[in-house]
C-alpha cells in the first residue's frame, strides 16, 4: 500500500488550505472529499456517474463545465435536501445524509471540494482580538502573520459599494456610528465588508463591454449570486468569489504534490501503539460514496478539516479515547434576520435610484462590529432564499401588524413584503456567543447510516448570548429605521440555525495550541471546530484558514 | 388567502411532497419506522391530529370546507388562519405527543422543527425557479429543465441569474496588502 505523507479529510474551508501549504513544503497529500467535485474535467456529470477516482493536476480544471453546472438558479444550487450545495453524496437522486436535529433550526452545510466555502458569502474578517487575547492558548500578534498570508493568497479585499451598502452606511451614520478604517476591531463601527472577492473589473462600467463578456474576464460582475454559487472569471483559479475550490485548490495542483479524491466517505481513522509515540493515527478507512466498496489508506500524519459535526462524529465513531471535550462546546453566532422594507420616495435622494435591488452585488457587502456583542451585516439573496427565511422564527405567527411584525411572515403580509422584494435591505445578525459544554455534537445511540452512527446536534444559547443578541437587534432596528425604512420584519430565528459551527474541538482541550490532538499523536484538525470560542461574532473562516496555515508549519517541523 | 390559492396554483405542495420524501434515505426511514407510511403522509397525519383537535375542541372559527383539496383530511378542510392555528397548537405543543404518528410521537423538537421547514419549503418553492421545471420539475434534479421564467421571479419582480450589474459606486476603504496592491495579480 502507498504511504501518503499526509492524509487530509474535507476540502473546504479548512481543508484545502492546509493541504496547499503542505504541498508548497514538499510533502505528498491525499486530500479525501465526501462529496463531488464541480469543474474537473474527469468528472463531466459529477451528479449522474462516478467518473474518475482521482484528480492531481491542475490542467483537470475546466471553467466552461464549471460555469455549465454552477448555474445560478436558486433551487437546482442551494435546496438543502437536493440542491448541488447540499451535504449529500454526489448523486442527486439519493437522500441527502442524515443529521439528527431535534430542534428548530436548519444545518446549512455543503459537501464537494471547496465544502461549505462553495456557498459560503466569502466574507473574511479577522477574529475580535479582545475574544482571542488572553483567552485562547495563543495570542493574536502571533496569528497577524497567517492572517495577513491568507489575506493575500485568497486575497481579500473591501467589498465594493453597490445600492445595499451604500443605503446601510447612510443609516448607520445617521444612527451615530462611524467607519471604523481597520482590520483589527477594537471598537465598534461600520466598515465595508472584507472579502475575498476579486475588485469589479475596470471595465464594469464600459457599456461597450458586453456583461457576458465581463463574466469571461477578471474581476467581479456584482452578480450577486455568491450563495447560489460564483461562476464568473475566465479560468477557474480566477473566478471571483474565492472558495476553495477556486483559491488553496488549484494552488495545491499547482505543487504538483497533492492529489484530491472525491465522493470518498471517510468512516474511520486508524491508529496503532507505537512504544515511543503510544497511541497514533497511521491511516483512513473510506468508503467510496458510488460503488460503498471500502478502502484502508495510510499516512504519516493525519489531518481532520471534515467541519464542526463531522471531525467529532468522525472521532467518536472511530473509537479513539474519551475526550470529554470532543463535540461539546458548539457555538453558532446564535443568529437573528431582520429586514427593512423601503418606499421609492424615500430611497431616490440617498440612492439616485428607486430600488434597493438586493439581488445586486455582493451578497455581504457591508457590516457593523461590535466588540463584546457581535456583528450585523447586510445581506441580500435570491427571491427563493429571501422567502424562506421569513418562514422560520422562535415566536410563530405574529398576528398583528404594525411598523414592525416579529415572527414568520404569512398571507398577504408575506405577500405585500414579497412585492416590495426589490426594495427590501435584510441584516444578518451574528452574536457573541458563548461555549457552553451542554451545546454540541454526539451520536445518535439508535440511528446509524452507511458512514457509521450519525450525529446529533443540539444547541441553546446562554443568557449571557440571549441578551447580546437582543443589544444586537436594537441596534439593527435602529439603522434601519434611520435609513428610512417604512417597516421592519423582526424574524427571531430559532437558536437552532446553524451557519457558522465551531469550537467542537477547542483548541486547549481537544487539541493543543499547534491543532494537534492530544490523545492521539500525529492526527491534526484544521477546520473550525478548532476555534476556543466564536471569536466575538465575526465570520469564522478566514480564522480557520489562517489556522491551517500556521499549522502545516508546526506539523511539517515537527514530524517531516 | 391569496398567497394560498397561489401556492396551489403554481403546485407548491407537490414541491414540499417531494422534498420531504426525498429527504431522508430508506436505510434511515426504516429505523425512524417511515417507510409505510412515508414521510409526508405521516406529516399530513400530523397536520390533521391537531386539525381534528382544533375542530373538536370548537376553536375553529370558519366553516369547514371538505371539498377545498381532493382527498384532503381535516387539516385540508380548514380556512387559513384555523389552519395557522393548527400550525400553532403543534408549535406550542399543546396537545398529546403520545398519540403522534411516527417520527413525530414523543418528538417535540422535530414536530417544532418541521413547523417551520413546512413554512420554509412552501416559501422557497414559490419564490424559487421550481415551479418553471414544468412538466420536469418531479423528475430527479439532473433531469429538470426550465421550460419558462419562473412565476415566482415574475411576482417580485426579481430578473433571473444575470452576468452582472453595472450598479458599481467606487470604495469606501482600500484593503491594506501587505505586500503591496497588487501581489495577487503578479503571482498568478
Ligand atoms: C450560506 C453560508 C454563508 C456563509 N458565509 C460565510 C462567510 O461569508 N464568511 C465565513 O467566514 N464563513 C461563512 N460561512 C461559514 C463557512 O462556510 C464555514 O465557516 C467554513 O466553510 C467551514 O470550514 P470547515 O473546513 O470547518 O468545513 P467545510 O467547509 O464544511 O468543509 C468540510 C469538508 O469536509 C468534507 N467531509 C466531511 N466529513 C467527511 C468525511 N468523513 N470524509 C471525507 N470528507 C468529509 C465535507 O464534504 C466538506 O467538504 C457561511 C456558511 C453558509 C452556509
Ligand atoms: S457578486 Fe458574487 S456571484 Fe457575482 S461575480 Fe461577484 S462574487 Fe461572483
Amino acid at each position: 500500500m502507498a504511504k501518503e505523507d499526509v492524509i487530509v479529510i474535507g476540502s473546504g474551508g479548512g481543508g484545502a488550505v492546509i493541504a496547499k501549504e503542505l504541498g508548497e513544503m514538499g510533502l505528498k497529500v491525499l486530500v479525501l472529499e465526501a462529496g463531488p467535485w464541480y469543474g474537473n474535467k474527469k468528472w463531466q456529470n459529477p451528479n449522474l456517474q462516478p467518473g474518475a477516482k482521482i484528480s492531481s493536476t491542475f490542467d483537470d480544471l475546466d471553467v466552461s463545465l464549471y460555469k455549465q453546472l454552477v448555474n445560478k438558479y436558486e433551487q437546482n444550487m442551494n435546496d438543502l435536501v437536493s440542491g448541488r450545495f447540499r451535504w449529500g453524496p454526489a448523486d442527486r437522486s439519493r437522500s441527502q445524509w442524515f443529521r439528527n436535529i431535534k430542534q428548530k433550526g436548519m444545518i446549512w452545510q455543503s459537501s464537494g471540494v471547496g465544502g461549505t466555502t462553495q456557498v459560503y458569502t466569502a466574507n473574511c474578517p479577522r477574529a475580535f482580538p479582545m475574544a482571542v487575547d488572553h483567552v485562547w492558548p495563543l495570542s493574536y500578534l502571533e496569528l497577524i502573520p497567517y492572517y495577513e498570508k491568507v489575506e493575500d493568497t485568497l486575497p481579500v479585499n473591501f467589498a465594493p459599494t453597490t445600492a445595499k451598502e451604500e443605503l446601510f452606511y447612510y443609516g448607520a451614520k445617521k444612527a451615530g456610528w462611524h467607519l471604523i478604517p481597520t482590520l483589527d476591531v477594537t471598537v465598534p463601527g461600520f466598515r465595508p465588508q472584507p472579502n475575498a472577492i476579486l475588485p469589479p473589473n475596470n471595465n464594469i462600467l464600459n457599456p461597450h463591454v458586453r456583461l457576458e463578456e465581463l463574466s469571461w474576464m477578471e474581476g467581479c460582475t456584482l452578480a450577486g449570486h455568491c450563495v447560489n454559487g460564483c461562476p464568473h472569471g475566465p479560468s477557474m483559479d480566477k473566478i471571483a468569489k474565492r472558495s476553495t475550490n477556486v483559491s488553496y485548490v488549484p494552488l495545491a495542483l499547482k505543487t504538483s504534490n497533492v492529489t484530491i479524491r472525491p465522493n470518498a466517505f471517510v468512516l474511520k481513522i486508524v491508529t496503532d501503539i507505537d512504544s515511543s509515540e503510544g497511541l497514533r493515527a497511521i491511516g483512513v478507512v473510506i468508503r467510496d460514496t458510488w460503488t460503498g466498496e471500502k478502502e484502508e489508506l495510510q499516512a504519516k500524519v493525519v489531518v481532520m478539516a471534515a467541519g464542526s459535526i463531522e471531525s467529532p462524529r468522525l472521532w467518536m465513531n472511530s473509537g479513539l479515547p474519551h475526550n470529554p471535550w470532543v463535540g461539546k462546546g458548539l457555538v453558532n453566532h446564535y443568529m437573528d434576520w431582520l429586514t427593512g422594507i423601503f418606499a421609492e420616495k424615500e430611497l431616490m435622494p440617498i440612492l439616485g435610484s428607486s430600488d434597493v435591488n438586493p439581488f445586486v452585488g455582493h451578497t455581504c457587502g457591508a457590516r457593523l462590529d461590535y466588540p463584546g456583542l457581535g456583528t450585523l451585516q447586510t445581506v441580500g439573496m435570491s427571491p427563493g432564499l429571501t422567502a424562506s427565511f421569513f418562514g422560520m422564527s422562535e415566536s410563530g405567527y405574529d398576528f398583528l401588524t404594525s411598523s414592525m411584525t416579529k415572527g414568520r411572515l404569512y398571507g398577504d403580509e408575506l405577500k405585500e413584503v414579497m412585492t416590495n422584494y426589490r426594495r427590501t435591505l435584510s441584516v444578518l445578525v451574528s452574536t457573541d456567543d458563548e461555549v457552553d459544554p451542554q451545546n454540541g455534537i454526539t451520536l445518535d445511540p439508535l440511528i446509524s447510516d452507511e458512514h457509521g452512527s450519525v450525529p446529533v446536534v443540539a444547541y441553546k444559547p446562554t443568557k449571557r448570548s440571549k441578551r447580546k443578541r437582543s443589544e444586537l437587534v436594537k441596534i439593527a432596528v435602529d439603522i434601519l429605521y434611520k435609513a428610512g425604512a417604512k417597516k421592519i420584519i423582526w424574524s427571531n430565528w430559532p437558536a437552532g440555525n446553524m451557519i457558522h459551527m465551531e469550537s467542537t474541538m477547542r483548541m486547549g482541550f481537544v487539541v493543543d495550541e499547534n491543532c494537534e490532538s492530544y490523545d492521539v499523536k500525529r492526527l491534526y484538525i484544521a477546520d473550525n471546530s478548532v476555534h476556543y470560542n466564536s471569536l466575538g461574532g465575526p465570520n469564522p473562516t478566514l480564522t480557520t484558514q489562517a489556522l491551517a496555515t500556521r499549522t502545516a508549519e508546526k506539523l511539517f517541523n515537527k514530524y517531516f | 388567502m391569496a398567497q394560498v390559492d397561489e401556492a396551489l396554483d403554481l403546485s407548491v405542495y407537490e414541491y414540499i411532497i417531494w422534498i420531504l420524501d426525498h429527504s431522508i434515505s430508506i436505510p434511515i426511514e426504516m429505523q425512524l419506522q417511515l417507510v409505510h407510511p412515508t414521510f409526508s403522509k405521516s406529516t399530513a397525519q400530523l397536520l390533521d391530529v391537531a386539525a381534528a383537535q382544533l375542530i373538536q375542541t370548537g376553536q375553529v372559527k370558519y366553516p369547514l370546507n371538505v371539498c377545498a383539496f381532493s382527498g384532503g383530511g381535516p387539516f385540508a378542510s380548514l380556512m387559513e388562519s384555523d389552519r395557522l392555528k393548527a400550525i400553532t397548537l403543534l408549535e406550542r405543543l399543546e396537545l398529546n405527543l403520545e398519540n403522534l404518528p411516527s417520527p413525530y410521537q414523543n418528538n417535540p423538537g422535530l414536530i417544532q422543527n418541521m413547523m417551520d421547514v413546512l413554512n420554509q419549503l412552501t416559501m422557497f418553492g414559490h419564490y424559487s425557479e421550481w415551479n418553471a421545471y414544468g412538466s420536469t420539475r418531479l423528475l430527479p434534479p439532473e433531469s429538470r429543465r426550465i421550460e419558462y421564467f419562473p412565476p415566482g421571479w415574475i411576482e417580485v419582480q426579481y430578473p433571473g441569474p444575470a452576468f452582472g450589474y453595472r450598479d458599481f459606486r467606487g470604495y469606501l476603504m482600500a484593503f491594506p496588502h501587505k505586500r503591496g496592491e497588487d501581489s495577487w495579480r503578479k503571482r498568478t
